[in-house]
């Protein structure tokens, strides 16, 4: 049994009277993809912002790789291999594409604080990143600005930048946000190629997509989690459909 | 310290705490409303009291004086904002910086060309006594004007901003003002209005701490900066908040400049107090932001969405 | 595929090369042709460039958008002066001495001022300049409000005399250049990639694993002490400084430099400062109402001219930071 690389254990976050996080617990397993879907308002966007450390939680604990994370700052997550995508671009606008990814590069190599070299003359650090935006399919982007590019474009970069950091954990959210059929598959083919690579916790609306990659998928509703289980007993439980997915079918 | 002593500071603190509220109040709005970083709100304040001066020299008459010079100065805010200041609502807010300061120097000098760098302004004869609020405590009658006005006015604001139509757009639109427009308020109109109606109130505390502060070219300058103070603290865009902090500010101003240098000598040896105490009294209003700052760091009322 | 794939727009080095050799070239012109009067006023444009570049550093690359600026300028030229009035006339110690005292504050305000955001910001930069001020103008000791005059110029020794203009505005060149090529090296750097990218989201910076907080602690810091240092030419420059160096005001003053000569680029606060003081200097002649017209100037540049000067003479930015 594949240990758990993500352990989430009885998240509470309130809101005033709302309650967006409801003793959620769950986990992620190396090298798993493992969707969280819901329908809006149930609390994905906090939750997430509580794994990758930007909101605090009230109660509960976060393990990753084993180690209590539940009180580190973001960019400490982000060090230890837990790292994030917006589902509202965020990129460095002014930088090229290239630079976008070199700069993810940098932070997980060299000196952070080096302040006299040109980072112009680092060659592999540029190769690394060229190499990466290959993979990802924007290599002839790579000298463009990167708010320059379409809004596909941008999401997979979006994604792209965060895999750049060598991630043990990838923490998804809604990357297919706002794409056409055509951009979806992309990101959708970019995920699958990290399948069994990067353990993955996948936040999405795009149920086909859902359906097709995920190894696992947990059900959030209300702040909680209604149902956790392999795609095919999530499709037929009675109670996700009920909450949630019917909504979906008929949408 | 006294009783006497002790209301007698109150009461200054509160007369100093109204007057602040008038510039903060439409500081808030326009910070709050239209995002605009406008350092030339002090500029009206100024216009406010050198023309009350110039024609309570005229007519003979501080009343006549401020009754004229108020919609003036608001008639003068509404064309600036109208012309100048609408063309900076969607720029940064270094653009807006600049630009405002740039206002500053024109109309400080501006005002220097027409009036000189200062004028006289008294406070009117018939209020230059003493007045007996309890037995052994004597308070300056103009000083009981100026609380009577200002009192006045916020009752006012908060009549309008509670009560009317306009207040609620202004309510509206500043906690969130994409979503007034969108529900159809003219915006734009109602700026204008919500403006002339801040520099009106930066005018009358002009009018009123002119014979207190001195008529010159730069009070705009030292007051500004309070105000801002005063809104940081208050929360942005928040009218209560503005009230609230204004009257907070005046206090710790007016007690800081009062207790501390007397503490100081109490405790510590006079060379040391001499300095330390004046020091202490300016930036106490200044640590009290930080302070507020610290703990609720988007101000005590903030409304921003 | 581009060798040199940094987006950077690419400095002309030897652009800068041929400005310094004309820069000490026109000294000695001046010197020679008595007219060392000119040689003390580029000097003293050229400290405020130093310090609005310095401003620069924290507002245009940085993004941080501090209204407290002038107190570090205040705090080097102090530093100096009293070190001077006790007796301690030494160059050597008194600059060092002045960026590190500014180095010091900067820390200071920095810790608990980058803990905001925004306007809250820029309040509490403003807040802290506003205590500096009044904390300096109660000091009798040192002239409070009326200011400190100090009787001679730092001392280098090696028969270095700053009495002598030509050998001021020599020093202040060499501390210009080398502070531009210092924050040039700084913005090309790992270190300066990370300012530039937390100008554009500081969020999405933290979230590649970079502590956001302590770019821009060092980063204000270094603002500072660079600020620090021209307030020591400064002090040295009118032989003497005033609390009023510190007022909120004069930050604005900075800041409009800043605005003027273009923010982000490199030497824009150096060529907003010389057209700031330029037209000061020219209207003063003609007017003493000077500040009308600078103003109505001011004006008409952020309306027409949103970025500035060197936006006016620059193509369209190519990518991360300018110059």
């Amino acid at each position: 049994m594949a240990d758990a690389v993500l352990q989430v254990k009885s998240l509470v976050k309130h809101f005033g009277a709302l309650c967006a996080t409801d003793h959620v617990s769950l986990d992620v397993r190396a090298g798993e993809i493992h969707a969280l879907i819901g329908p809006n308002g149930a609390g994905k966007t906090s939750l997430v912002a509580q794994l990758s450390g930007l909101l605090a939680s009230d109660a509960g604990q976060v393990l990753f790789l084993n180690e209590d994370i539940t009180a580190m700052s973001a960019h400490q997550r982000v060090r230890r291999g837990l790292v994030r995508s917006f589902q509202i671009t965020r990129l460095f606008k002014s930088f090229t594409v290239r630079d976008n990814v070199a700069l993810a590069v940098q932070a997980r190599t060299g000196n952070a604080y080096s302040f006299w070299k040109p980072v112009a003359a680092e060659r592999a650090l540029h190769d690394e990143a060229q190499a990466i935006l290959h993979d990802i399919g924007l290599a002839e982007r790579a000298d463009e600005l990167a708010q320059n590019l379409s809004h596909g474009e941008q999401r997979v970069l979006e994604v792209g930048l965060a895999m750049a950091t060598a991630p043990k954990l990838l923490l998804l959210d809604e990357p297919m946000a706002g794409t056409g059929p055509e951009e979806s598959q992309r990101i959708v083919d970019l995920i699958a190629g990290l399948k069994n690579r990067v353990a993955i916790l996948l936040v999405e609306h795009d149920m086909e997509a859902v359906f097709r990659l995920a190894d696992r998928i947990s059900v959030l509703v209300n702040g909680a989690v209604i149902a956790c289980g392999a795609p095919h007993d999530i499709r037929h439980d009675p109670m996700v459909i009920a909450a949630y997915l019917g909504e979906e079918q008929s949408a | 310290m006294t009783w006497i002593l002790f209301l007698e500071q109150s009461l200054n603190g509160l007369q100093f705490g109204l007057m602040l509220f008038l510039l903060a109040s439409g500081l808030t709005l326009v910070f709050g409303i239209m995002d605009m970083i406008n350092l030339a709100h002090g500029a009206l304040y100024m216009v406010g009291a050198f023309l009350t001066a110039w024609l309570a020299d005229m007519t003979h008459s501080f009343l006549w004086g401020v009754l004229l010079a108020v919609p003036l100065t608001a008639v003068f805010g509404m064309v600036l904002e109208s012309t100048l200041l609408r063309s900076l609502y969607r720029r940064d807010h270094m653009s807006q910086v600049l630009a405002t300061f740039a206002l500053i120097l024109i109309i400080n000098e501006a005002v220097r060309m027409v009036w000189g760098s200062d004028l006289a302004l008294s406070a009117p004869a018939a209020l230059s006594g003493p007045v007996e609020l309890l037995p052994g405590l004597k308070y300056p009658s103009y000083r009981l004007l100026i609380i009577g006005v200002g009192l006045a006015l916020a009752l006012f604001l908060y009549l309008v901003v509670t009560q009317t139509r306009m207040g609620a757009w202004v309510r509206a639109g500043a906690s969130n003002r994409d979503m007034a427009m969108a529900m159809g308020i003219n915006i734009q109109r109602l700026f204008t209005l919500v403006f002339g109606l801040g520099a009106a109130m930066c005018a009358v505390a002009g009018a009123m701490l002119g014979p207190l502060l001195a008529v010159q070219v730069g009070m705009g300058e030292s007051i500004l900066i309070l105000a801002f103070v005063v809104i940081v603290i208050g929360g942005i865009g928040s009218i209560w908040g503005a009230f609230v902090g204004s009257l907070l500010v005046g206090f710790v101003d007016t007690f800081g400049r009062t207790l501390l240098p007397h503490l100081f000598r109490e405790l510590f040896p006079p060379q040391v107090a001499a300095t330390a105490g004046p020091a202490a009294a300016s930036i106490m209003v200044y640590l009290l932001m930080a302070v507020v700052l610290f703990i609720r760091p988007q101000g005590l009322f903030s409304r921003r969405s | 595929m581009n060798a040199n794939p940094s987006s950077t727009t690419f400095t002309k080095p030897w652009l800068w090369c041929l400005l310094m050799a004309l820069a000490i070239g026109l000294g000695w012109l001046m010197q020679s042709q008595g007219m060392s009067f000119y040689l003390s006023m580029l000097s003293r444009m050229m400290i405020y460039g130093l310090a609005a570049c310095s401003l620069n550093l924290i507002l245009g690359y940085g993004g941080l958008v501090s209204f407290g600026h002038a107190a570090f300028v205040g705090i080097g030229a102090y530093t100096v002066g009293i070190l001077i009035t006790e007796g301690v006339p030494s160059g050597w110690i008194g600059f060092p001495a002045a960026m590190l005292v500014s180095a010091l504050f900067a820390a200071l305000i920095g810790a608990i001022s980058l803990r905001t955001r925004g306007v809250y910001f820029i309040m509490i930069t403003l807040a802290f300049a506003q205590m500096v001020y009044y904390l300096v103008n109660s000091v009798k000791a040192y002239g409070g409000d009326e200011g400190l005059n100090i009787r001679m110029r730092s001392d280098f020794g090696f028969g270095l005399n700053l009495k002598n203009d030509l050998a001021f505005y020599y020093l202040v060149l060499l501390c210009l250049a080398l502070s531009l090529w210092f924050m040039h090296r700084l913005m090309h750097s790992r270190f300066g990639r990370v300012v530039l990218a937390q100008r554009d989201d500081d969020v999405r910076t933290e979230a590649l694993g970079f502590a956001v907080y302590r770019y821009q602690m060092i980063l204000f810091v270094l603002a500072g002490a660079i600020g620090g240092l021209s307030g020591a030419l400064m002090v040295n420059q009118q032989n003497y400084v005033n609390p009023n160096l510190m007022h909120w005001t004069q930050s604005g003053v900075l800041m409009v430099m800043v605005i003027l000569g273009g923010v982000g680029t490199l030497a824009g606060g150096l060529w907003g400062a010389l057209l700031l003081l330029t037209l000061e200097d020219v209207f003063a002649e003609y007017t003493v109402h000077w500040q009308f017209y600078v103003g109505w100037i001011l004006l008409a540049v952020v309306l027409m001219a949103p970025q500035g000067l060197a936006g006016l003479f620059k193509r369209k930015p190519k990518g991360v930071g300018h110059g």
